[in-house]
């Protein structure tokens, strides 16, 4: 992929905080996220995944390293000017409404007045804010507070979107609708850099994943990529297997492991598992379900950072 | 323009909820209620003349810095005035104007009360003069340009006073003034005319109301203005625009400004034309209060925001700016005062000279701007003399220069900071 195609562009990125702790927030993160592209970042609290999106949007000065935004210097104002942000924890001064806000932000991206009386009352209504909007933002629920943060993102039409924990704090039903409104925008072909640490979010939304842990880039690729293990299979049984069969099916498996009617097998091929299943059928065993060759995206993020901690 | 317009915008609906609007909208509002309950009447010659002889032991000066006086308990047992007649004996060039006749406590009393006059003046006891002479001058000093007093032959305690007014409207206190709709008189002998009192009544709310109150108001209300775009989740939201950091936070500066500029429109422009209303006088000179109180409140401002973006505190903000005013204040009035600290130590002098040099002289800059009003309001020097009594000369390019010099050093202190912080 060259640098044309790409709209985030990371190169041997690192921070240091000054001050006492000298939290070392990137260590020599790499990274590069192709323009249309969905990226979600996961990583514990404290990860460092708010400092890369901040290092990015030149809000936090990194140590060493580069960064291009859309093949530009993210240093510059010319890259921001193609780029909408959602913070974490943002806050909207209280004298605004939802409608001053827009306009306010609108105005800031230098948004003209045409295209302000024409995007914002859309936006309004793709967050489900309009009849909110000439009300004051400190009488928003924390959900209404997110979608119009998604809208102030969107206003000035950014190809790249960060947002930082977008979902974060919000009910289940705010969560839905958050996500509606993302996929929507993905069908824009904007690209999205989303920060969350909730997998399932990530799971749904993201073409591509990266996990960061300690400031460094762990594990990277699409979901079907972190989430395949070759072999690992779960058979539900309607009843648990007992030590005779375990016995009959060990010659053909790797491991063999039950928990209650949960029966675990690892195989060296796919062609292994109907032999398994033949067997369980003639010893009358009835077969309730079938899942296997993938691992969830919690355990892969669990082990890598598992992983991360021990090394 | 786009951005400064959405930052002005954004400062002003800030500050109405902020309710700054509210204070400042209410103090405009009272100084010009205060402006329309004015009004004055013609004063009788004869009534006047009789008033300058009984506050013959009423020594006042004024200054841009506003008024001072002094009373030496003089009590004149005054008789009524009467038209002078030629049986009087007084200069034929008097005739037709007023005679007044005073009885004094004691011998010497006029003597006694030049004593008193020298020392409020601080002159010299060399310049004593005759006390008839002495009281001839005061009286001058009022307004009357032909008079005469003499001393009652027959009566050692008993005084004289003919004069003669050619033109009423330079007397002091031609026009009796009245208060908050009528309801309070004032004792003012100062103004000579509409013209003076008009700008006496417009000095008085230059210096006390926009240059005190006005700047303690306007630098707590807006104390808060950089601080919170500096909270945290906000700054986030404008840091991520396409606006540079230095702008971002020059703006923000003149978006406080330009809310103190709409205030002070509302007071300057308001009281102007509540005074034009209630007196006919509509010299729009007055109008230019306005610019010298925005420029003290810029000055005043910059350490407000270089504090407020190194704390991110409108409290511990708002203190500074109200210490930077009233120590630098402090420091250039006795400097002024003392004349450069000359009686003390060389060590002592070359602070003070240094701290003079490097505070801002918002002083000065009020004071500039009052006397280029009396000035440009009352013509040339015969006219302003009494109203410039005790304003000092200072060497204005110098005091503007530092000012300035001080505003820029805060605001690129302060812009250097904001860009090398990490938010």
């Amino acid at each position: 992929m060259g640098s044309a195609e790409l709209a985030i562009e990371v190169r041997g990125l690192d921070k240091r905080y000054r001050g006492k702790r000298g939290v070392h927030a990137l260590r020599g993160v790499d990274l590069r996220v192709a323009r249309g592209e969905i990226y979600g970042l996961l990583g514990r609290n404290g990860a460092g995944k708010t400092t890369l999106v901040k290092v990015l949007l030149d809000i936090v000065r990194a140590s060493s390293g580069s960064a291009a935004l859309l093949g530009l210097d993210s240093h510059s104002v010319e890259a921001r000017r193609r780029v909408g942000y959602l913070p974490e924890d943002h806050r909207f001064p209280d004298y605004q409404t939802g409608l001053t806000a827009m306009e306010f932000y609108a105005r800031l991206s230098d948004v003209s007045r045409a295209e302000r009386q024409r995007r914002i009352p859309a936006l309004l209504e793709l967050v489900g804010l309009r009849d909110a909007a000439p009300r004051k933002v400190r009488g928003y629920s924390k959900g209404m507070k997110q979608r119009l943060g998604l809208a102030q993102a969107l206003v000035h039409d950014p190809a790249v979107l960060f947002l930082d924990e977008p979902t974060d704090g919000v009910d289940p039903v705010g969560r839905a609708e958050i996500r509606d409104v993302l996929m929507r925008v993905r069908g824009e072909g904007r690209t999205i850099f989303l920060n969350s640490h909730l997998l399932s979010e990530v799971e749904q939304i993201c073409d591509r994943v990266g996990i960061l842990e300690a400031g460094r880039l762990a594990r990277e690729g699409t979901i079907e990529e972190l989430t395949r293990v070759s072999g690992a299979w779960k058979l539900e049984l309607d009843r648990e297997a007992d030590a005779a069969m375990q016995d009959l099916l060990r010659p053909h498996a790797v491991r063999v492991a039950t928990h209650g009617r949960d029966l675990h097998l690892e195989l060296e091929e796919e062609a292994a598992l109907d032999r398994c299943i033949d067997l369980l059928r003639a010893q009358r065993y009835g077969l309730r379900g079938l899942s296997g060759g993938r691992a969830s995206l919690e355990q892969v993020f669990l082990a890598t950072v598992e992983e991360e901690v021990r090394s | 323009m786009n951005v400064l317009g959405a930052i002005l915008k954004d400062s002003f609906h800030e500050a109405r909820d902020r309710r700054a609007l509210f204070v400042l909208g209410g103090m405009a509002c009272l100084a010009i209620a205060f402006c329309l309950g004015l009004s004055f009447r013609e004063r009788e010659e004869s009534e006047l003349l009789a008033h300058h002889v009984s506050r013959l032991g009423t020594f006042e000066t004024y200054s841009s810095g506003g008024s001072s006086s002094s009373s030496v308990g003089f009590a004149p047992l005054l008789e009524a005035t009467r038209r002078i007649v030629p049986e009087d004996g007084f200069d034929p060039a008097l005739t037709g104007g007023w005679v007044v006749g005073f009885r004094v406590a004691g011998e010497d009393e006029l003597g006694r009360l030049q004593k008193a006059w020298l020392e409020f003046r601080k002159r010299k006891a060399e310049d004593q003069m005759d006390p008839l002479r002495w009281v001839e001058q005061q009286l001058r000093l009022e307004g009357w340009q032909k008079l005469a007093v003499r001393r009652d032959p027959a009566d050692a305690f008993r005084y004289e006073v003919g004069a003669l007014c050619t033109r009423k409207e330079r007397l002091s206190g031609a026009y009796s003034t009245s208060m908050f709709f009528g309801l309070l008189e004032s004792d003012d002998v100062i103004n000579r005319s509409r013209e003076e009192f008009v700008l006496t009544v417009q000095l008085g709310l230059a210096g006390g109301l926009l240059g005190a109150i006005g700047i303690f108001v306007a630098l707590l209300t807006s104390a808060g203005f950089v601080p919170s775009l500096l909270t945290k989740g906000t700054l986030d939201l404008a840091l991520a625009r396409p606006i540079g950091r230095t702008r971002l936070l020059l703006y923000k500066y003149l978006g406080g400004l330009w809310f103190i500029a709409i205030t002070s429109a509302i007071v300057v422009g308001g009281t102007w034309a509540a005074l034009a209303l209630r007196t006919g006088v509509t010299d729009l000179r007055y109008l230019v209060m306005a610019p010298i109180s925005i420029a003290i409140f810029a000055v005043l401002y910059a350490p407000l925001v270089l504090v407020g973006v190194i704390t991110r505190s409108a409290n511990v903000a708002g203190l500074a700016g109200l210490g930077v005013w009233w120590t630098s204040s402090m420091i250039v009035t006795f400097y002024d005062f003392s004349s450069g600290f000359a009686e003390y130590s060389a060590g002592v002098r070359g602070t003070m000279k240094v701290l003079y040099t490097v505070v801002p002289k918002t002083s000065h800059i009020a004071d500039l701007g009052q006397r280029w009003l009396i000035e440009a309001r009352l013509g040339g020097p015969d006219g302003v003399g009494r109203m410039l009594d005790d304003v000092q000369q200072f060497d204005w390019a110098f005091s503007l220069g530092t000012t300035v010099a001080f505003t820029v050093a805060c605001l690129a202190l302060a812009c250097w900071r904001f860009r090398r912080t990490d938010y």
